[in-house]
C-alpha cells in the first residue's frame, strides 16, 4: 500500500512508466503506438487519480488502466481495418497466426531468441482478448495469478483456466503454423 | 527437431527478457498534453459487436412477424374452408332428412 498524498505525479509516473510501457508494447507490439498509448494511460491516471481506491495498490491500478487502454487502442484499430458495414458483418478472424505480422522485434528479447518471439507474439495476437491478457501479464510481465485476477477483475481461478485455454490454444496455432510450413 | 520442442521454445523464448524502456522524455509529453488540455479519450464500446446483434434481432423479428402473418392467413382460410364445408354438409343433411 502506497500513501499518495506523499507521492507526486511525477514520481508516479517514473515509477509506473516501464511496468506500463512494457504491458502495452506486448499487446501492441509496435514502439511508436505503445508510447502513444503509454502517455494516455498517465494522461488518465491524472485525470483520474481522486477515483482510485487506496486500498489497492497503485500499480495494480495503473496495470488495468494500462490493459484497458491497449485493448481499446487494439479494437480501434482492428475496427478502421475492416470499414463498411458489410464487411464489418461478415468479417471473420481466420485465427492463424500471420507470418507477415511477425515482423515486431520486441526491443527487450536477446538477440539469438528473437524469431522464436517473433513467432510467439505473431500467435499471440490470434488470441482473443480475455485469454491475451491473462497469458501476457502471467507469462510475461511474470505477474502472480492473484493480482492478475485483481487486475481483471475476475477470480484467481479464472485467471488460471484463462492461461491454460490460451497456451493450449497457443499450442494448436503454433503445430498449425509449423505443419503448413511443413516442419 | 521435434515439433513439440519447437513449441516449447516458442514458449521459453521470452524468458529472461529485458524490459523495455519508453522515452526518457515521457514525463514532459504527459505534462505537455495535460497542459495543453488533453482529456484521455473515452473508451469505444465494441461496435461491431452491437452492430451485429442489432443486425440478428432485426432480421430475427422480421422473420417472426412474417412466419406468424403467414401462419395466421392460412389459420383463417383453413377455418372458413372448414366453417364453408360443415355449412355445405349440413345444408345437404338437411336437405337429404327432409327428402
Amino acid at each position: 500500500m502506497e500513501n499518495l498524498n506523499n507521492i507526486s505525479f511525477e514520481e508516479i509516473v517514473k515509477q509506473n512508466q516501464n511496468l506500463v510501457y512494457n504491458t502495452v508494447i506486448s499487446f501492441l507490439q509496435n514502439n511508436e503506438d505503445a508510447e502513444d498509448v503509454t502517455q494516455e494511460v498517465f494522461i488518465e491516471v491524472y485525470h483520474s487519480i481522486d477515483s482510485f481506491r487506496k486500498q489497492a495498490n497503485i500499480s495494480t491500478w495503473i496495470y488495468r488502466i494500462a490493459v484497458n487502454r491497449a485493448l481499446d487502442f487494439l479494437r480501434k484499430k482492428n475496427a478502421k481495418k475492416r470499414q463498411g458495414i458489410f464487411s464489418t458483418f461478415f468479417y471473420k478472424k481466420t485465427g492463424e497466426i500471420n507470418v507477415d505480422s511477425a515482423h515486431f522485434n520486441h526491443p527487450g528479447i536477446i538477440l539469438e531468441k528473437k524469431e522464436s518471439a517473433n513467432v510467439l507474439f505473431a500467435a499471440i495476437d490470434c488470441l482473443n482478448e480475455k485469454q491475451k491478457t491473462a497469458f501476457i501479464l502471467f507469462h510475461i510481465e511474470e505477474l502472480p495469478q492473484k493480482e492478475i485476477a485483481l487486475i481483471m477483475d475476475i477470480s484467481p481461478k479464472a485467471v488460471e483456466s484463462l492461461i491454460l485455454r490460451a497456451k493450449a490454444n497457443l499450442r494448436d496455432k503454433l503445430k498449425n503454423f509449423y505443419k503448413n510450413r511443413g516442419i | 527437431m521435434d515439433i513439440n520442442n519447437q513449441i516449447n521454445e516458442i514458449f521459453e523464448s521470452t524468458k529472461g527478457m529485458h524490459k523495455a524502456e519508453p522515452s526518457p522524455f515521457l514525463f514532459d509529453q504527459v505534462i505537455n498534453k495535460i497542459n495543453r488540455g488533453v482529456k484521455p479519450a473515452s473508451y469505444s464500446y465494441n461496435g461491431n459487436q452491437f452492430l451485429r446483434w442489432t443486425l440478428a434481432f432485426s432480421i430475427s423479428f422480421i422473420v417472426s412477424i412474417n412466419i406468424i402473418a403467414v401462419v395466421s392467413v392460412n389459420y383463417k382460410k383453413v377455418s372458413v374452408a372448414k366453417a364453408e364445408v360443415t355449412v355445405k354438409n349440413d345444408l345437404y343433411n338437411a336437405i337429404t332428412y327432409n327428402y
